[in-house]
């Protein structure tokens, strides 16, 4: 597989705060990669980092081209503008390769159609941002950033304030583009989502505390220990797993497993 | 099993078929396409309409053949021909109401680039302080150059007797008064929002209005004159100044124009627009630069009106959509008209007196302002 992106002791310093500290990460096409760790960790900066957003303090970050058309970002609730349509949105994607002063073209066109096919927003295409629901315009959001056709995908908590359907859908897109080919890094709050991705990458306090397959990385005890509030990892029985708090369960309460 | 090839959407009988998100993904760009062309044919016929209705209309009310027929003579270069009737058109009347068209679009459309570019529907030149930077810049040449007396002689502000770089130095004011609410918005950002932004060019807007009256005021015999200008007037249009005016209006546009993809990029953010390769400081500068040169060639000749940048965008976003490159020379044909209209009411109410056509667009737009504003918070 090809590096598509990679960070050598990345350091990110808001003024005197580190928010990353030697962050070394290499990221390889066709992956389906999640960004965990508590608030604060340096998640959205990582992100950032890749996207060439903020610069680094110290170290570097290495992509495999340089171009801007390679890499597309969502960010964290990411504000839309509510009376554009989710086409005009979409065709906003097509910027990274049109530029500001080439009319879209047939191929830029059916970029768009199959960003939108990808993601099951065609039937939203004249409807206006403001009129569609959370899941919705996230949907269209991704769809935007499709449209770019990238290979690397870097997405800041997609699924916050999405149902677990919806959350499981928008993955279930975003799993597709990795098996296409696209690098894709998204951060993820909920462990079990995270569970399923292809490698998990533990972040807290600036520094990569863990990084591999979510079966090793994810334990209860370190990430008790890097949450700071007792968690255990429940296995289903389809072999899925999930991961719980349990700060708030009632202290006699007989949990099952 | 049948041999036929099998090719999606075509069945086997050769009916094409689509399915129902392709339909609405195809008729989303049709009906776009439409409601955009509507809307500019509307606001161009408006615009058309008001300005023959206001040739026509004045203190005496002349034919539409005579209208025309003056328009028709002074446009082949037979103006030395025409009758007192034909005179009044060509030369008084319709350099007034091409004045007040140029003026509206620069306003709308410098308007739209500004809501655009803060990311607000309230944005406008007159509310965020930058037609009083303009102001400031103007008055200020005008005094360092000792022609302010001069250009206030007759009760209007007449730049001919005035220096040429007047729009300049009010161009400068404009960016000036622009580049201080967009670094307090800027500042202010992450609380507030609209409340920031409109508080800061208030701020702004106050203190270049008192600096303005400050070099006013020590020339009292000419107060009334300069009240006047500062409250959006229209009679000092000639031919001599819409040639003057023409240039630093249309350049603005320009400009503005050019950046429409750029403003429908930043609606994303200024961190994504990035991701798309616009960079939002070359396009910050780039508005400026031509909402400076749009509200500096509006305020040196025909003062301070408010709301018109605010009121065109406005409309034509619901009426056209709200992606810059219909938005923005739809803005500018609702801004012409709008002006054309409020000047030709500020002409026929008190006839045979007239309004200054800022009093008549700050009644009919501080009304929409408020309904917008209720709306917003």
């Amino acid at each position: 597989m090809s590096i598509v992106a990679s960070t050598q002791a990345l350091t990110v310093r808001y003024g005197s705060r580190t928010a990353l500290f030697r962050v070394n990460l290499d990221l390889y096409a066709g992956e389906f990669v999640s960004v965990v760790g508590p608030n604060g960790a340096g998640k959205s900066t990582l992100l950032k980092a890749l996207a060439g957003l903020i610069p680094a303090s110290s170290g570097r970050v290495s992509r495999a081209s340089a171009e801007a058309q390679k890499l597309a970002y969502l960010a964290q609730s990411e504000r839309l503008p509510g009376d554009f349509s989710a086409r005009e949105l979409v065709e906003l994607g097509r910027i990274a390769h049109s530029g500001l002063w080439r009319r879209l073209s047939t191929r830029d066109e059916l970029a768009v159609e199959d960003a939108m096919r990808r993601t099951s927003t065609l039937e939203l295409a004249d409807r206006e941002l403001r009129s569609l629901s959370g899941g919705e315009q996230q949907r269209v959001a991704l769809a935007r950033a499709l449209a770019q056709e990238p290979r690397l995908l870097l997405l800041d908590e997609p699924t916050s304030h999405l149902d677990l359907r919806h959350q499981a859908e928008l993955l279930a897109v975003v799993r597709r583009e990795a098996e296409g080919g696209t690098c894709v890094v998204v951060v993820l709050h909920d462990l079990s989502l995270a569970a399923q991705t292809d490698r998990c990458v533990v972040l807290a306090g600036g520094v990569l505390r863990a990084q591999g397959r979510p079966d090793a990385v994810l334990n209860a005890e370190s990430l008790s220990q890097i949450y700071e509030t007792p968690i255990e990892v429940v296995r289903t029985h389809s072999g899925e797993f999930a991961v719980i708090s349990t700060r708030f369960a009632p202290t006699n309460s007989g949990a099952t497993t | 099993m049948n041999a036929e090839p099998i090719m999606p959407g075509v069945k086997s009988g050769g009916e094409v078929t689509f399915d129902r998100g392709e339909v609405l993904f195809a008729r989303a760009r049709s009906q776009r396409m439409r409601r955009a062309g509507l809307s500019l044919a509307a606001a161009a016929l408006l615009l058309a309409a008001g300005l023959l209705v206001s040739a026509m209309n004045g203190t005496l009310t002349i034919s539409l053949s005579t209208t025309l027929h003056a328009i028709g003579l002074g446009l082949s270069g037979r103006a030395s021909e025409l009758d007192t009737m034909g005179s009044i058109v060509w030369d008084l009347r319709l350099p007034r109401v091409l004045m007040a068209a140029l003026v509206g679009a620069s306003l709308g459309g410098s308007g739209a680039a500004m809501q655009g570019l803060f990311r607000n529907p309230l944005a406008d030149p007159y509310l965020l302080g930058i037609a009083s930077g303009a102001s400031f810049g103007a008055t200020l040449a005008l005094t360092m150059s000792g022609h302010l007396p001069a250009a206030f002689t007759d009760g209007a502000l007449d730049l001919s007797a005035a220096s040429r770089f007047v729009p300049i130095a009010a161009a400068l004011g404009a960016a000036l008064a622009l580049l201080a609410t967009l670094a307090l918005s800027r500042a202010n950002a992450t609380r507030g929002g609209t409340t920031a932004l409109l508080l800061g060019g208030t701020v702004v807007g106050s203190i270049l209005t008192s600096l303005t009256t400050f070099l006013m005021l020590r020339d009292a015999d000419r107060l009334r004159a300069v009240f006047a200008w500062t409250l959006g007037n229209l009679s000092s249009a000639s031919w001599a100044n819409l040639g003057r005016a023409l240039p630093y209006a249309g350049s603005g546009l320009v400009v503005l124009f050019a950046l429409a993809r750029g403003l429908d990029a930043l609606q994303l953010g200024e961190d994504t627009a990035r991701t798309l390769g616009v960079s939002s400081p070359r396009l910050r500068l780039g508005v400026i630069f031509g909402a400076s040169l749009a509200t500096a060639a509006c305020v040196s000749f025909a003062g301070i009106i408010g709301f018109v940048g605010l009121v065109a965008p406005h409309v034509m976003r619901r009426l056209g959509g709200p992606g810059h490159r219909v938005l923005l020379p739809a803005s500018c044909l609702a801004g012409a008209a709008l002006l054309v209209l409020a000047d030709f009411g500020g002409r026929m109410l008190v006839r045979p007196a007239e309004l200054p056509v800022g009093i008549v667009t700050t009644l009919l737009g501080g009304p929409v302002f408020l309904w917008i504003l209720r709306q917003r918070i």
